[in-house]
């Protein structure tokens, strides 16, 4: 379990890596896509579809860093009652084992969705880059969430007040 | 629902392909793209009253329009699986997954959606719809929503300088943004929700567009000149997945294809004379309407352009041979 | 079959699983459970194109022109100017702070963002200058609710995504909404001040009015280059965004000097998490969405509604006691993602325009932030303004009051709302 929680904070950091990555691209290319059009009037073919490309790696990467940092939408107010009672931990546990099952569930359903064989032939519409780029944040994403969901899974049990 | 009727297509197809009976009701599902009012919905609606008598009331048709079961991709892929039965998907789309459909954008190729309509009976666009085959779809056939023309804010467009430096609306197409790159204008994708403000406030100049999207997002509200180019056409293709097809028997398979040929030549009707109405329409809301007669001045760019997807494929400079002779 | 899935929902959101996974889990027992298991692998591929949309954009951008704001001392001084001119009348401080509010919810476009700002900002300044503290917190978490009304806003790009509609004219319609909220909460403020009979304070010198308006028009740059270049043509409501963060960034680089570059990579990392809130909800409210129509529940729904009553006004009654109660204990973007596609065939039967819907319902569903149970609005005021949260919910109420009336009138004048965007045509 301490290779669990090592792994998810080396995983935390590739993602702070990327969201750095993906937000910069995503701000330049829509910036300078208003620029080239507006300014040079000569707009840029791929400007809004590489954004839109980045704005998905971004969510997928940024909603499993939200897990690994206790920011996502949740409701509380039936787990709360429990706060500081043994059955809090249990609960704890229990949503973050739900999000485990989860993200197995979609890393299966992924590997039979991106070994179609015409999921090669697709292109995007304006760069005609393969759309296999793009799709890939998905099970990548998933795989992180997987690793923090565990994580915090064991980490549950850990503390006695509740705090995550 | 869809579900749960899909659930019925796949088993009662199966039952009725294995066993060869045909007392099975069937229960198909079609989805599309466009608004309930589109000629492609009343194309959908016909093909179920088609099915139904055809079949003695045996066979019906749950349609799913304006991409209640998602995008385009996302259509596809549960036609791939056999949970969507039919599709209509716009030629737009496809041409992204296969090169060959772009023929159908080659610029001045018709001078009416009349004469368009004629060239899904050329070898080239057989040919595009057996090659969907290794993807897992029947192409059935081609429907189409109408030419696409030019809709400016100012000038009307007698030749390339007139939009030379312009920003002009595009749906996003390898060949639709090559021709207005070569016509020397801005090809600008945009989504659809954004184009009416857009054109209003003046990001954009003007609009590539069919009639029948002018009529339905109300443009001419806005914009003053249209000019009936005919650039290209906008069609889409009628697909059924293989998984579905290949699961009824070969008389069922015989009523569905006789259903679909009669609707989408009721829906091509149906399109040609909206072309018409759709124009009466635009020109009583008080928009200058321009014919552009001769399209001589895009000659350079029209050559330009043949020539490049010409060579992309064989089946686009076959197209073309049959179509522009 | 449908029990079953409803009992699925209701039992994971209980169990604090992220609303976002609970709309894909929900979906995907609904798959297997009906046993059309050929559209399972259709999850990713269409979880994939629930995000791919060119308006969510203007999400990141804002919440990074937000963040950039603040860390480059833009917020701060827009304050400051608020204080010198409203400063020195009964209860200026806040005034202040609902103009300082509107000021800042022309640049930003979440509720949540601005009541947490302005928690840490203005309620400590309030309390020195002897304010209650729970009414301090409650005018704060009050006049927060302007930043998803007054543009631009995030709610109404969501509205504007998820119902087609143009985002540009829904920042337009919410302008005047925005003006009337913080007319409604200055007139509450002055009402509670008459009442318990607060002194005015000397007023600023002119030099000094002076000089914070000079140091504020930097700041100010931000929200008029949005409006003007969007009214011009020069960008898209979407692109405003990515230049609201270009210019914010310029004068908090280069004038007030405040950020560096250094604060860059925290800056995306913030963005990335609190954008990712929201948009892996999107993208799985997609998902959801598909199993709503492949069960065609919207048009049902509609059907129902249109059966129920045939008076357009009645039904808007309805749907606003609805929203009230769904906001009580969701949060109002989870919300709003989830009932649009819901809703947009109902109003299309009643003819309701879908611009002044929409401003209806995020506005509706904005105050959900500030009601109990679920109200993060609440939650945020009262940790950082340090107060109970049961004195806080007491002393909000009026302004909660004032709010839900200003509902029912936009509700009932929807020129009050479509007026500004019939403007430009
Ligand atoms: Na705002
Ligand atoms: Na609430």
């Amino acid at each position: 379990m301490n290779v669990i929680k090592k792994l998810s904070d080396i995983v935390f950091i590739v993602e702070k890596v990327l969201a750095v990555f993906f937000g910069t691209v995503m701000f330049l290319s829509l910036f300078l896509g208003f620029l080239y059009r507006y300014v040079f009037t000569s707009p840029l073919q791929w400007s809004s579809e590489v954004a839109i490309f980045s704005l998905i790696w971004l969510t997928l990467i940024g909603a499993s860093m939200g897990v690994k940092t206790g920011q996502t939408a949740v409701i509380t107010m039936f787990v709360d009652r429990f706060y500081g009672k043994r059955s809090y931990q249990w609960l704890l546990a229990l949503s973050f084992f739900i999000i485990v099952v989860f993200s197995i569930y979609v890393l299966y359903l992924c590997y039979h969705w991106l070994s179609s064989p015409n999921i090669f032939i697709q292109s995007s519409s304006a760069m005609g880059m393969p759309m296999i780029y793009p799709y890939l944040s998905i099970p990548i994403g998933f795989l992180f969430l997987l690793i923090h969901g565990l994580c915090k899974f064991f980490e549950a049990w850990k503390y006695p007040d509740g705090e995550v | 629902g869809c579900v749960s009727g899909n659930e019925n297509t796949t088993e009662s197809g199966a039952n009725g392909g294995g066993s060869g009976g045909n007392g099975e009701n069937i229960n198909f599902s079609l989805t599309h793209i466009t608004q309930e009012s589109h000629s492609w919905h009343k194309t959908a609606e016909k093909f179920g009253e088609e099915l139904e008598e055809r079949s003695d009331g045996r066979m019906s048709l749950e349609i799913f329009a304006a991409g209640q079961l998602g995008s385009e991709q996302d259509m596809l892929q549960q036609m791939e699986t056999g949970s969507v039965d039919f599709g209509i998907i716009t030629n737009g789309y496809m041409s992204t997954r296969n090169t060959e459909f772009n023929a159908w954008f080659m610029p001045f190729v018709f001078d009416s959606l009349e004469e368009a309509t004629e060239a899904r009976h050329t070898d080239a666009a057989k040919e595009m719809l057996a090659n969907l085959e290794s993807q897992g779809f029947i192409g059935m056939d081609f429907i189409f929503a109408g030419n696409r023309h030019i809709l400016m804010e100012g000038d009307i467009v007698t030749s390339p300088d007139d939009v030379q430096g312009k920003q002009v609306r595009v749906i996003g197409s390898p060949s639709i943004q090559d021709f207005w790159e070569a016509v020397g204008a801005g090809p600008t994708p945009m989504p659809l929700p954004e184009v009416y403000t857009s054109l209003q406030t003046g990001v954009i100049d003007g609009i590539d567009i069919d009639l029948d999207a002018l009529v339905t997002e109300k443009y001419y509200e806005i914009a003053d000149n249209l000019t009936l180019t005919n650039h290209m056409t906008w069609p889409a293709v009628v697909m059924m997945s293989q998984e579905s097809y290949s699961n009824l028997s070969e008389e069922d398979q015989q009523i569905v294809e006789e259903a679909m040929s009669a609707a989408v030549e009721w829906g091509i009707q149906e399109a040609i004379q909206r072309e018409e109405s759709n124009l009466e329409e635009v020109e009583a809301q008080g928009i200058t309407v321009h014919h552009l007669e001769d399209a001589g001045a895009f000659d350079e760019v029209t050559k330009e352009i043949r020539e490049k997807y010409s060579q992309e494929s064989d089946i686009i400079a076959s197209f073309l041979e049959s179509t522009t002779q | 079959m449908v029990i079953v899935t409803i009992i699925i929902f209701i039992l994971l959101l209980l169990l604090r699983v992220p609303i976002a996974y609970v709309l894909g889990i929900t979906t995907i027992s609904y798959i297997i459970i009906s046993g059309s298991t050929n559209m399972l692998i259709t999850v990713p591929q269409r979880l994939f194109s629930g995000l791919e949309s060119y308006s969510l954009l203007a999400i990141p951008l804002f919440m990074m022109a937000g963040e950039v704001m603040n860390k480059g001392g833009i917020t701060r001084r827009l304050v400051q100017f608020a204080q010198s001119i409203v400063g020195h009348f009964k209860g200026g401080l806040a005034y202040v702070n609902v103009i300082a509010n509107m000021l800042l919810a022309s640049i930003i476009g979440s509720a949540t963002a601005q009541i947490a700002m302005m928690s840490r900002t203005i309620v400590p300044e309030m309390a020195k200058e002897g304010y209650d503290r729970n009414f301090s917190v409650a005018t704060t978490a009050s006049a927060g609710l302007l930043g998803p009304i007054i543009p631009p806003s995030m709610m109404f790009i969501i509205y504007g995504v998820a119902s087609g509609t143009s985002i540009g004219t829904m920042f337009l319609a919410g302008i005047m909404p925005g003006i009337l909220l913080s007319f409604a909460f200055a007139g509450v403020i002055a009402y509670i001040g008459y009442k318990q009979k607060w002194q005015g304070r000397p007023r600023r010198k002119v030099s000094d009015m002076l000089r914070s308006f000079i140091v504020v028009v930097p700041a100010l740059l931000v929200p008029v280059v949005i409006v003007v270049g969007i009214l011009s043509g020069a960008f898209t409501p979407t692109e405003s965004a990515a230049v609201a963060c270009a210019i914010a960034f310029i004068v908090g680089f280069f004038i007030y000097r405040e950020i560096s570059l250094k604060d860059l990579p925290s800056i995306m990392i913030g963005t990335a998490i609190s954008t990712s809130i929201i948009t892996i909800l999107i993208g799985m409210a997609n998902l959801f969405g598909w199993m709503l129509s492949a069960e065609r529940i919207p048009q049902a729904l509609a059907n129902w509604m249109t059966s129920l009553t045939e008076s357009t006004l009645m039904f808007l009654l309805l749907i606003n006691i609805l929203l009230l109660l769904i906001g009580m204990v969701m949060d109002g973007i989870a919300a709003l993602i989830i009932l649009v596609p819901i809703f947009m065939p109902v109003i299309a039967n009643f003819g309701i325009d879908p611009v002044h819907f929409g401003v209806i319902m995020c506005f509706n569903l904005t105050l959900g932030l500030l009601t109990p149970p679920v109200g993060n609005g609440l939650y945020i005021a009262s940790s950082l303004g340090e107060v109970k949260m049961e004195h806080l919910v007491r002393s909000i109420l009026p302004f909660l009051f004032i709010a839900i009336i200003t509902l029912f009138i936009l509700t009932y004048l929807p020129q009050l709302v479509l007026w500004i965007p019939s403007l430009l045509e």
